[in-house]
């Protein structure tokens, strides 16, 4: 492993100046109201796959990283949030600015994003090989078990329900059987097409769900003309007010190392996403802070602007673990690596570290040199990255979907599966307008031939019985983790509940 | 408002369950694999039909409330959905177009469309962004990545 490590260091050193490319792609992407990391990494997609495995992956991170900085950039001086994850950059960094402290409040983000990326990458680094290494004792039973896991996990957290995600989940599981099955060669689902008999382009439905998707809401919620005022700001940004804010971030370390975990941990959990991880952190930060500092929550919080830059930046070494050991993307911009990972023929899943090693480590130690380059460009840019927030919508649409039509093609230079990307752009977009889970469904879609592939696996060990998937120890546990997933949530809900009728009741 | 789009979402589900489900009953297959499309058509199809019912019963519940507390008229905005349509159909007419064309013109086209979609109306702006992203999808696209984007009329040329 010591070998591993150092391949994997030389390997990412040969890369380097990706990385470079990638941050400055990802923080101008993420500036742009409505493009998320996870958007902008579909949109990029024909790229990363034609670069080789590594480099892909290497530029996948680093733009992943630039992008969940860039989006606070708008949050803070302009208070538009560049997705949902940077709302409470807005929340508190906007009242910094309208104070003239606005360098002051880019310093705080700057610098919490990269120590965020340090320690998430330092956590990933030290974490991932471990679950590798346990991993390669999962048999296809356990491997089975894990994907479902992943989907219910989804299903569980999504904001729509627990059967809008199971329903998205294996409604994805369903489709990825389309094409020829794997075992006896029969056609499935092809409705006499020639272009299905491959099956769905993973690459097409994933840039339709996460780009086109997003495009059809964007034409749906603006009117296309919009350059959006936000009033006036005092717009003061300078080098001195960004040094301020760097020492604000140095002085509060608890503040960065618990908003860090939490991001950490969050990031692993698949489908939580950026958004979910943020407010969890910046909840935490207005629980353990002080009377004095809780006042300051909603009007220009130094402490919540930390936990949410901090956060948002260690969940991306956080969901690279169950991406790298156990072949699960643990957000949706992890299921674009994971595309990348599959066209390029990695060993998806526990082999990884065995047999691609060199190529995991890599992209595990980009993070520390994203992080430098994150606060390198990061300083630089934040001057001027905002203003792509105030390019105007009806420019930005169309080419965003010009780049999606072309990532539908790229892969397999097929027309076909241009209309593949629009008619799951259709999808996409009906399921966010209804709280669908799009991840749950690319899920479903990228991990189903694996999962047919472990599940019949399992079947011929267990020879043709499905009580193998139950004897195992390993996946008697796996299955008791899932019915905990299933049952604490309401319970728990369902306890909270209680306690406030109570305190109710005794005010009465 | 009624929301009747909700229902989209689960009848597609529903639609695609039953489908696999007979496609294995009725075609020539394996009894074997007959056990995972099964197990994976049945959920989805019962996950689709209790989300149907949770929309009725929304809908039903909604139409009530809507009768004691109602206005005399409601508005129902379908213009930002008109717009949706048009731009998915300009998109379907640009990759219907681009095996004859070329990825040029019916790139052009699209963009050019969709400017006019999304409210841009000068003339020029609208040829110099178009120009620009088409020379740029040509240099990063075609030249350098060497994405097979069909030439169409005007192959040879390009």
């Amino acid at each position: 492993m010591p070998d591993l490590l150092i391949d994997g260091l030389v390997l990412m050193l040969g890369q380097i100046w990706l990385i470079p490319i990638g941050v400055f792609l990802g923080i101008c992407f993420g500036a742009m109201p409505g493009l998320s990391a996870s958007n902008s990494l579909a949109i990029l997609l024909p790229v990363l796959v034609v670069l080789s495995p590594e480099q892909g992956l290497i530029l996948g991170v680093a733009i992943y990283t630039g992008a969940e900085m860039g989006n606070s950039f708008p949050a803070i001086t302009l208070r538009m949030p560049g997705t949902a994850s940077s709302a409470v950059s807005a929340i508190e960094g906007f009242p910094l600015m309208q104070r003239g402290e606005g360098a002051r409040a880019l310093g705080v983000c700057i610098l919490a994003s990269v120590i965020g990326a340090v320690i998430g990458g330092a956590a990933s680094l030290a974490a991932a090989p471990l679950i590798s290494s346990v991993a390669l004792n999962f048999s296809p039973v356990e491997i089975t078990i894990i994907i479902i896991f992943g989907i219910a996990v989804i299903a569980v957290i999504s904001h729509g329900g627990l059967i809008k995600g199971l329903m998205a989940g294996t409604l994805g599981l369903l489709l990825a059987t389309v094409g020829t099955d794997p075992v006896y060669g029969q056609f499935r689902g092809t409705l006499g097409l020639i272009d299905l008999y491959d099956g769905l382009t993973v690459i097409a439905a994933l840039v339709g769900l996460l780009g086109f998707s997003e495009v059809l809401t964007y034409i749906e919620r603006t009117s296309g003309g919009e350059r959006v005022d936000h009033g006036r700001s005092k717009d003061v940004i300078d080098y001195r007010g960004m040094v301020r804010g760097f020492r604000d971030v140095l002085a509060r370390p608890v503040e960065w190392i618990r908003s860090s975990l939490i991001g950490v941990v969050l990031g692993a959990i698949p489908g939580a996403g950026a958004s979910v991880t943020s407010f969890i952190a910046y909840q935490q930060s207005l629980s353990f802070a002080s009377e004095e500092r809780k006042k300051l929550f909603g009007r220009g919080s130094i402490d919540g602007l930390i936990a949410a830059d901090c956060s948002n930046n260690s969940m991306v070494g956080g969901s690279l673990v169950p991406l790298l050991t156990l072949g699960i993307p643990g957000s949706a911009s992890m299921a674009v690596l994971l595309a990348v990972m599959s066209y390029h023929g990695l060993a998806v899943g526990p082999q990884l570290f065995s047999m691609n090693g060199d190529i995991a480590y890599a992209v595990l130690w980009s993070q520390f040199a994203g992080a430098l380059f994150i606060f390198l460009l990061g300083t630089l840019l934040a001057f001027v990255a905002y203003r792509a927030a105030r390019i105007q919508t009806g420019i930005i649409v169309p080419i965003i979907a010009l780049f999606c039509l072309i990532g539908g093609f790229a892969k397999s230079g097929a027309v076909f599966d241009m209309g593949v990307m629009v008619v799951f752009g259709v999808i996409g977009y009906v399921m966010k307008k209804h709280d669908y889970p799009v991840i749950a469904l690319l899920l479903g879609l990228i991990l189903g031939g694996m999962f047919e592939a472990n599940f019949f696996r399992g079947m011929l060990m267990g020879f043709n019985s499905v009580s193998i998937f139950f004897e195992r120890p390993i996946a008697q546990v796996l299955w008791a983790l899932l019915v905990v997933t299933f049952v604490v949530p309401p319970l728990f809900r369902y306890l909270l509940r209680s306690r406030r009728n109570v305190h109710e009741g005794q005010r009465a | 408002m009624i929301r009747v789009s909700g229902f989209v979402f689960p009848v597609v589900a529903l639609t695609i369950a039953v489908y696999m489900a007979v496609e294995q009953a009725t075609g020539n297959y394996r009894p074997e694999t007959g056990l995972y499309m099964y197990g994976l058509a049945t959920p989805v199809a019962a996950f689709a039909v209790i989300q149907l019912l949770i929309e009725i019963r929304t809908l039903v519940s909604g139409r009530a409330e809507f009768k004691n507390d109602a206005p005399a008229h409601t508005e129902i905005d379908l213009t930002p959905l008109w717009r949706v349509s048009l731009f998915v159909g300009s998109a379907a007419a640009a990759i219907l177009l681009l095996p004859v064309l070329g990825y040029i013109l019916s790139f052009a086209a699209f963009l050019a469309s969709g400017f006019l979609m999304m409210g841009l109306r000068r003339p020029l702006v609208i040829v110099a962004l178009v120009a620009g992203t088409v020379l740029f999808v040509h240099l990063m696209f075609v030249s350098w990545l060497e994405t097979p984007l069909p030439a169409g009329v005007l192959g040879g040329l390009v």
